[in-house]
Parts: structure tokens; C-alpha cells; sequence
């Protein structure tokens, strides 16, 4: 076994290795402290509110953890001698001396190891003088600085309102399976804000009608009632009418949405007449275009039809005999002057229709400013959403 | 041989002589200390050496200087590529007795002195070398289906010029290995030199000097380097230095063991831990330290290591992996 003064030597170095040991721990701890408190400040400004005695508590834990590490890891006297061996000129005097003494040496040669304890007691006093000039820094400046910025840091973020639930509610509500995806979350926002655009601009388009349209519509409803003997022709005479009505100066497109709206109005007064009430009391009472409230921006709805729309391409005369189906060779430099085939009287009314309607390559170029708007909504929604 | 148990006084006593013998050849060979402790650390570890160095550096005077202080008998060989094995070994002769019988004696030849100098080793023939060789390694020299043993202490400084290599024999590396050292002379500083006018100038010292210990001693101290302590660490320590060596030892050791083509042997390993108990020993010590590893690693190892063909192309010698391997192998101890 070592001798006594070698003994002690290791005991004083165990004491300073152990040091180191609660040293390491302690900086572990601060390191540890800091991350805790950065982590509770991310939690609290992102996700949910973190109460500081939690905080606290989870420090308290890491710290009471880290010094039971350093307080279990007691220096063996192999570790102790080894590290004589290296720093205070051992020369590995003492492990040799360790291992002589823990009977795995000197069964023949005992000489050698009391020349080796005579030799290694001869070293305890510079090692002695060695170890109490050793000086390692305990480099836990960094960490308590950190701590301290940390806990700072911390307690500012801790004392401040919470401003998390304010950010979240809107997402929460728009989320109705309540599922957590948060892309899903961070788009939600961008997302009903650009369909709230687009509904308004869909609701602000139909209500903004032009004085002049409407007036046009109320005079055809008026025409028709005064023509109850041509109610089989309205949804023909009808197109040519309010396009007649239509100031001359009028856009074609302006034209051409009136014309659509007259046929659905054509097409609901159409119904009374060929019941035969022969009344034209009912076109007054219909409802006006952009009165009805705009059903397409509503998420999941398909407007319903509310009635049949009637082409005018698509309604022809009666099909002539099979007599007359046949060409007259005889009469076909007069064909367009004499109204002698049947249904040639509608042929003017078609034509003046078909004068009427704008081209459609300048319908698709031309957009109401309730259009525009509507576009410009929705490039702005898709862009957000992008 | 003394088999008796060491006494503190014999610890002592082989560190105060050993100490004297270095001090005494430090005094004559001048600029050579680290020289001087390797010989000295060989001889007493019962090794041989190989020392490589230009002419006229003090070698031949190192071994006459080493002879005189220890009281040995000692031989010179100088090798030429025409010497025989029986000009080392010796042969027999015909020999007529005063009766008038006429009988073949073996004549003993320069081997069977204590301490042989041989000059120039590399340029004698591979069979001469095979025969000292083997004698170096067996400890006897077979004759006529006799045996003849070798003096004892015996030890074997081997010379040879590292320049100047038309017409030699460069020794294999089987050979190679029997040689405990490898060492270099350098040349001496200007201070050296200043005084080694001032003690060889007009006189041989080797010739006037004292002996500082006999035959005997030197095999009293060889034995007890023996019972000097060896850690397990220090066990460990010198096996990892050999692994260390090997270019296809697994762990980690230095990137410089690529350029290795052949490691060292395990011949190696056993000559470095004998040394360390030497070099422990005339430190005053009972016991071996990493450190006595380290400051003999390089003598032993490199002479037994083979560097690649790309190395040495790229201009990397023995001496400079080597010290590469060792500085990363003390670095994890």
C-alpha cells in the first residue's frame, strides 16, 4: 500500500479532482439554466404561455441533478495517481506504486518497491508544492453571463402580456377539424383575407347597376305586358328590345350583360304567359337583376338554376313540310326581299338581334370596373396565397 | 552472474555507476550526450547498436572510449566486400604441439571479445554479415559442429556510412532488427568543437581512461534493470507505440502511418521496454516511466519500420514519420 505521505498527496489531489468535478457541474448547470430560459422565452412568445414557477422549477431540477452527478463521481485512487503521475512530476511513481500495493507487482522484487516508495515519498513535497500552485481556470464566466442575460431576458418576456392568444384565435377559428398543421396555420390567415376580398368584390359588383340598365329592364317588362298577343315571340322580340332600349352610346358589353339578364327575366315572365294568364302584370313584380343576393362566393355552394335560360340561336321556326323542304330553283334570286317561306318574318327581328350583339373577342377584352375589381381581388388573394 | 536479491544499495549503486559512466564518456566524446546515454542504455540492456554517421565523427573512438571505461575487451573488424566469415568468426588452423602431434585447433577471431567494433558494416558481403550476425543473435559461433560461446557481456557497435554506397551491401531487414539501437552521430555545434581541441588534440583520451565499473558490474547491473517496475500503463503505453507502427493497426493513431509499409516487430516491443528500464535506472528510478518510452521510441523503431516507395519519393524519411507517430502516441496517453 502507498505510504502515508504518498497517501495523502492522493487524498489532496482526489479533493481538487473532485472540485473540478462540482465545478463541471456547475458550469453545465449554467449552461444548462441559459438553455432552459431561452426555451421558456421561445414557448411563451410562440406557442403558449409558460408560467415562471414552471421555469423555476425545471431549473431547480437540473441543477439539484447535476450537483448529485458531481457529488456520485468521487475520484478513484487510480484516477488520482494517474493524474499525480502526469501534472506534478510523478513520473508514474504513483500508479506503479498503486498497482505494488494492490498486490499485482513486487512478489520478487520488493527492493524495487521500497526504492520506488522511497522514491515516491521523496516526490510528495513537490508535489504537494506543485498542486497548491496549480491553478486551472474554472471558466465560468461565460456561463453565468449567459445565465444572467437569460434570466433577464426571461423575466422580461415572463412579465409581459401574453401575445400569442390574439395571433391565434383567428386560426383556431378557421380551422374546423381543429387539426394542428401549422403551414396550414400560417396560411389560414392570408387565406381568409383574400376570400373575404373576393366576396366583397362579388358583392359589390351586382350591386352597382347602372341607372340606365335598370330603367331598360323596367321598359321591357313594360313592353311585353303591352304585347300579350306576341307572348309566343317575347323570348325572341324580348333580346331585340332591350337592346333597342339601350342608349346608343352604351358599351357593347354593358349590352350584352343586359340582354343576359333580360332573358332570365324573359324566361321567369314566360311562364304566367304560356299558362295562359295572358297578364303582363308579372314582369313587373319580378325581381331585378343584382337584387338577389350573390351566392358565389359562398364556400361550397353551387348557385341553384332558377330557371331555363333560352338561347335565341336556339329557337327556330316550325319546321317546314316535306313539300316545302324542296328548293325552288325559280325563287332563289328573291329569296331574302319576299317574306313568301315560312317564318321568314322572324328573319328581321334575328337580324336586327344579331346587329345588336358586340363581337365576342371585344366582350372578352372589355371588363366593368366591378369586373376589374373582382380580377384584381382575386390576383391579389393568389398572390397572398402563394 | 550474481542471482542474489537486489538490495536498496544495489539500486544505488548501479545508478551512481552508471551515472559516473556517462559522465566519464561525456567528458571525451564531446557534443555526443545524447549519443553516449543511448550506447550506454544498449550495453547495459543487453543490445547491440547500429550507429550511422559520416567519418570522422568520433565512432570508432566512442566504442575504444566505451571499452576503456567499462573494462571490456574489445575487437575492431573493418568489412570489405572480400572478408570472409572466418575473419569474425575464426577458424581452424593447423597446428603442430612440441611432441611433435600435429592436431586442427579453433583459432577464435575478433567476435569473441566483449565489445566489437565493426567498421563499416554494409560493405561486407551478405554471408560475412549472416555470420556475424548470427552471432550477434545466438550468442555463439558453430564451428565444425562445435559450438563456442561468446564472451559475456557481449555487445556489437556496428557502423556504416550513410553516403558513399557504391559497392556495399545494404543490410535486410531481418538483419536489421537484430540491432536493439539505430542511432545517428550528428555533427557537433561550434561549441563542441571549440572544445574538442582542448581534449583530443594532442592526446587520445580513450587510451589514459579509468575504468569506472568491470565486466562483472555490467552484468550485475543488466540483471537488475530486470526487477525494475513496469505499470500496467506503461505496459499498455508500449504496446500502443508498436500498434502505433503497424499501417494496418485498427484505432486511431497519426495520419503519417500511411506512409508505412512495414511496421515494427514484436522484437521491437521487448527491446524498447528494456531499454526504458535501463534508461529508469540511470534516472535514479525503480520503475518505469512513459516518458523513458518516449526518449528511446525512436532509436529502436527506426531501423524496423519500411516506408512506402511514394514517401520516400515525396522525400519522407523514417526519422520524420516517426516522430510524427510518437508525438500523436504520447498525445492520448
Amino acid at each position: 500500500m502507498p505510504t502515508s505521505p504518498v497517501q495523502g498527496l492522493l487524498g489532496a489531489v482526489r479533493r481538487r479532482l473532485w472540485r473540478g468535478q462540482f465545478v463541471l457541474a456547475f458550469r453545465r448547470a449554467l449552461w444548462g439554466s441559459a438553455g432552459l430560459m431561452l426555451l421558456a422565452v421561445v414557448v411563451h412568445l410562440a406557442a403558449r404561455r409558460v408560467p415562471a414557477g414552471a421555469v423555476l422549477m425545471t431549473i431547480a431540477a437540473l441543477w439539484v441533478s447535476m450537483l448529485a452527478w458531481a457529488a456520485t463521481r468521487r475520484p478513484a485512487d487510480a484516477a488520482c495517481a494517474l493524474w499525480a503521475d502526469r501534472h506534478l512530476g510523478g513520473a508514474s511513481a504513483f500508479t506503479t506504486l498503486l498497482e505494488t500495493g494492490m498486490g499485482t507487482k513486487a512478489a520478487g522484487n520488493p527492493q524495487a518497491v521500497r526504492w520506488l516508495e522511497s522514491w515516491a515519498t521523496a516526490r510528495v513535497p513537490d508535489g504537494l508544492r506543485r498542486l497548491a500552485e496549480w491553478r486551472e481556470a474554472a471558466r465560468l464566466s461565460r456561463p453565468l453571463l449567459a445565465m444572467l442575460v437569460c434570466a433577464a431576458l426571461t423575466a422580461l418576456v415572463l412579465s409581459l402580456p401574453d401575445l400569442a392568444p390574439p395571433l391565434r384565435q383567428p386560426t383556431a377559428a378557421s380551422s374546423p377539424s381543429g387539426t394542428a398543421d401549422p403551414a396550414a396555420a400560417l396560411a389560414e390567415p392570408a387565406v381568409a383575407q383574400g376570400v373575404d376580398k373576393l366576396a366583397e368584390a362579388l358583392r359589390s359588383a351586382p350591386q352597382q347597376p347602372s341607372p340606365e340598365s335598370s330603367q331598360a329592364r323596367r321598359e321591357t317588362g313594360q313592353a311585353q305586358a303591352a304585347a300579350p298577343d306576341k307572348a309566343g315571340d317575347a323570348t325572341l322580340a324580348t333580346p331585340a328590345a332591350q337592346a333597342a332600349a339601350l342608349p346608343a352610346g352604351e358599351p357593347a358589353t354593358r349590352r350584352n350583360r343586359t340582354s343576359g339578364t333580360a332573358a332570365d327575366a324573359t324566361a321567369a315572365t314566360a311562364t304566367p304567359q304560356a299558362a295562359g294568364t295572358g297578364d303582363g302584370s308579372g314582369s313587373g313584380t319580378g325581381n331585378e337583376a343584382g337584387d338577389s343576393r350573390d351566392a358565389r362566393g359562398d364556400t361550397g355552394l353551387s348557385p341553384a338554376p332558377r330557371g331555363t335560360i333560352t338561347v335565341p340561336g336556339s329557337k327556330s321556326t316550325p319546321w317546314p313540310g316535306p313539300a316545302e323542304r324542296q328548293a325552288d330553283m325559280g325563287r332563289l334570286g328573291s329569296y331574302g326581299d319576299e317574306p313568301s317561306m315560312p317564318g321568314a318574318a322572324v328573319l328581321p327581328t334575328l337580324a336586327a338581334a344579331a346587329a345588336a350583339t358586340p363581337p365576342a373577342a371585344r366582350q372578352s377584352t372589355r371588363l366593368s370596373p366591378a369586373e376589374t375589381g373582382y380580377v384584381q381581388a382575386w390576383m391579389k388573394a393568389n398572390a397572398q396565397r402563394r | 552472474m550474481s542471482t542474489e536479491p537486489a538490495t536498496d544499495n544495489d539500486y544505488a549503486d548501479a545508478h551512481q555507476r552508471l551515472q559516473a559512466l556517462r559522465t566519464l564518456l561525456e567528458r571525451v566524446i564531446v557534443g555526443q550526450e545524447a549519443l553516449i546515454t543511448h550506447l550506454i542504455t544498449a550495453v547495459f540492456a543487453g543490445g547491440h547498436v547500429l550507429i550511422e554517421g559520416l567519418p570522422g565523427l568520433g565512432k570508432t573512438h566512442l566504442a575504444k572510449a566505451l571499452a576503456a571505461a567499462l573494462g571490456l575487451q574489445w575487437a575492431r573488424v573493418q568489412c570489405t566486400p572480400d572478408l570472409m566469415p572466418a575473419d569474425i568468426t575464426g577458424g581452424e588452423i593447423y597446428a603442430t604441439a612440441a611432441g611433435g602431434a600435429s592436431t586442427f585447433e579453433f583459432r577464435p577471431g575478433p567476435v569473441f571479445a566483449q565489445l566489437v567494433l565493426v567498421d563499416e558494416i554494409n560493405r561486407a558481403t551478405p554471408r560475412t554479415q549472416a555470420a556475424l550476425l548470427e552471432a550477434m543473435q545466438e550468442r555463439q559461433v558453430t564451428h565444425a559442429l562445435v559450438s563456442h560461446r561468446l564472451p559475456s557481456p557481449f555487445c556489437v557497435l556496428a557502423t556504416q556510412n550513410p553516403i558513399e554506397l557504391e559497392g556495399t551491401y545494404p543490410l535486410p531487414e531481418a538483419q536489421l532488427d537484430r540491432f536493439m539501437f539505430k542511432l545517428t552521430v550528428p555533427f557537433p555545434d561550434r561549441a563542441a568543437l571549440r572544445e574538442l581541441l582542448d581534449v583530443s588534440l594532442d592526446a587520445e583520451p580513450a587510451d589514459t581512461l579509468r575504468s569506472v565499473a568491470g565486466p562483472a558490474d555490467v552484468l550485475r547491473i543488466t540483471q537488475l534493470c530486470r526487477t525494475v517496475l513496469l505499470a500496467e500503463r506503461c505496459k499498455d503505453a508500449a504496446v500502443d507505440l508498436i500498434l502505433a507502427t503497424q499501417p494496418d493497426a485498427g484505432g486511431a493513431g497519426s495520419p503519417h502511418r500511411r506512409h508505412i509499409r512495414y511496421g515494427a516487430s514484436p522484437r521491437a516491443l521487448q527491446a524498447v521496454v528494456r531499454a526504458a528500464r535501463v534508461r529508469a535506472l540511470m534516472a535514479g528510478r525503480a520503475h518505469v516511466d512513459v516518458d523513458d518510452l518516449e526518449a528511446l521510441a525512436l532509436p529502436v523503431l527506426r531501423h524496423r519500420i519500411l516506408l512506402r516507395l511514394e514517401s520516400e519519393l515525396d522525400g519522407l524519411d523514417a526519422d520524420a514519420t516517426l516522430t510524427s507517430i510518437i508525438s500523436a502516441w504520447r498525445a492520448r496517453l
